[in-house]
């Protein structure tokens, strides 16, 4: 942990690393408070594995077929946005069990990328920092657009907070009260999208389920209102976030795993001191 | 065009109007040839055995559904199109008890195809406060929707559709209903808010319904509508031999013996 402070002071990508979190956190808390009432983490969890076959086919196309404009963080937007419009629309217009849905969607999307990675040099190392994410790894430009998604996704909670509460109550009775239920939720998918998408530079796809729906889990136990739900998951994300970081860092562990781990064990702390304080009071 | 359509069919004061209506659900017809007009004010028990098509009804009313066949006007409209002057009350029992809200941010989502963006404005605030009023609740706003009794969240839907102000009330009662006592609370709510607007009650509890109701529906795939005056408690007592709330649907409802239009 000190080892950790001491370096922050001297190395920027460690201070890239920090920023990265902390501006991650926001659009972790707006999202996974939203992901995590509505239940439906795992069309979260579908995208995040489909975001392998567009990094996968990007750095293919850039590495393999020298078109070197493209790169994976673009492959992995296209991937997202495709798959939750494919979502959105099987969805509401086809018969098709929700579960189905999202296991074909999640299988198909890491199926292309395991082809295109295994056509492309440096198989192993490319394969891990997708799975497993690396935040020591972020550029500035990739601070730019957590940051730029921060924006948009508070305006669009400030502006849209009373529809979207509305939408994940009571879905049928905003129909009939005459908002574009479908279009919110489509628009509610690919906001998810984006947001997976950059949480996945930084914890990897696998574990991105775990930093949308552990931190919202433990604020929803503290919290019976919406907004303070978000602001209290966003603590949570940050504090999560930096511990597990200053964790990893001296004993070098890989990072995105002690996040996951610091988030559960705060969820875990927290449940028992709830449950100490419920039976105290009777 | 289509309101010269609604003169021609039915009664002016006619809020709901059904029409040669009939709905069938993967082939299997659920309600045949339907025909049913609900004047402005009247209080409606829909009634009816499970399966009959009573949620049906209400659904094609709402217009979430599309008849097969036949004509439905609300307000001498396509009820799609007049949906925002309906208030639903779904059953309490199909909602997420862990939502993170209190009884005042579910009652003020009633307001939210009227309202505008970002923050609830005074006069919104002013409105969900009167339609907590209305509903007997407002010591009961900051309170957890998780933590209320299933007859107070009933109580907080009722408040939700009236934060929308509408002019036509559905009301679909649970199956598992709450204790006696709540439920005739309920009722006296609802007969406060039927001097200002017309009522339909999906029931699943004769009793209550009837202490309250201007016309009784039975829904078994058919649909026959029983006027008031052949309906007050004593005549349905006389009629069926015993207490009301020991009288099955199927029985009040079966094809071959409709006992309430038989009188």
């Amino acid at each position: 942990m000190f080892e950790f402070i001491n370096d922050l002071m001297r190395f920027p990508f460690l201070q890239l690393a920090l920023i990265a979190a902390l501006l991650a956190s926001i659009a972790c808390g707006i999202v996974g408070t939203y992901v995590t009432v509505r239940r439906i983490t795992y069309i979260a969890g579908a995208i995040a594995h489909c975001t392998l076959g567009g990094m996968g086919a990007a750095k293919y196309l850039q590495t393999e077929m020298g078109l070197s404009f493209i790169t994976p963080l673009m492959g992995a937007v296209f991937a997202a946005l495709t798959a939750a419009l494919i979502i959105s629309y099987l969805q509401a217009r086809s018969d098709m069990r929700q579960d189905t849905i999202l296991s074909a969607v999640w299988s198909i999307g890491m199926a292309v990328g395991i082809l295109f990675i295994s056509k492309t040099s440096g198989y192993n190392e490319d394969l891990m920092s997708y799975l497993f994410g690396d935040i020591l790894m972020v550029t500035p430009p990739d601070l730019l657009l957590i940051g730029l998604l921060d924006l948009i996704l508070m305006v669009a909670t400030f502006l849209f907070h009373r529809q979207l509460a509305a939408i994940a109550f009571d879905e049928e009775f905003s129909r009939l009260a005459g908002i574009p239920v479908d279009l919110y939720n489509t628009l509610f998918l690919c906001t998810v999208a984006l947001t997976v998408v950059l949480l996945v530079q930084l914890v990897g796809i696998i574990l991105v389920v775990a930093l949308l729906a552990l931190p919202a889990a433990t604020a929803g136990r503290l919290t019976n209102r919406l907004p303070t739900m978000i602001l209290m998951t966003t603590l949570l994300c940050a504090l999560s976030t930096l511990g597990g970081l200053s964790l990893s860092y001296a004993p070098d562990l890989p990072a995105g795993a002690t996040i996951i781990l610091t988030a559960a064990t705060i969820y875990v702390v927290t449940d028992i001191l709830l449950k100490i304080r419920h039976k105290m009071k009777q | 065009m289509e309101n010269e359509k609604k003169d021609k069919h039915g009664p002016e004061a006619a809020d709901i109007l059904l029409e040669h209506v009939n709905f069938s659900y993967n082939g299997e017809p659920v309600l045949e040839d339907v025909n049913l007009s609900i004047g402005r004010g009247e209080f409606i028990g829909i009634i009816g055995p499970n399966g009959g098509g009573k949620t049906t009804l209400l659904r094609l009313i709402l217009g979430l559904l599309t008849p097969d066949s036949g004509t439905i006007r609300v307000f001498g409209r396509p009820p799609a199109s007049v949906s925002n002057r309906i208030g639903y009350v779904p059953q309490h029992i199909l909602f997420d008890q862990r939502f993170p809200a209190t009884v005042f941010d579910i009652v003020q989502m009633g307001q939210i195809g009227r309202s505008g963006f970002g923050r609830i404005s005074d006069q919104q605030r002013q409105v969900t406060e009167e339609a907590l009023a209305a509903v007997g609740l407002p010591e009961f706003r900051n309170k957890s929707f998780s933590d209320l009794s299933g007859g107070q969240r009933q109580r907080v839907l009722i408040a939700r559709a009236l934060a929308s102000d509408p002019e036509l009330l559905l009301f679909d009662e649970p199956t598992a209903n709450v204790d006696s006592s709540s439920g005739e609370q309920l009722y006296q709510i609802l007969a406060q808010l039927n001097k200002r607007m017309t009522i339909l009650v999906v029931s699943h509890d004769i009793g209550f319904v009837n202490h309250h109701i201007s016309s009784v529906v039975c829904v078994n795939h058919q649909v026959v509508i029983h006027p008031t005056s052949t309906l007050d408690g004593r005549n349905i007592i006389d009629l069926y031999g015993h207490d009301m709330s020991l009288i099955r649907h199927d029985h009040r409802c079966s094809e071959e013996g409709h006992a309430c239009s038989s009188s």
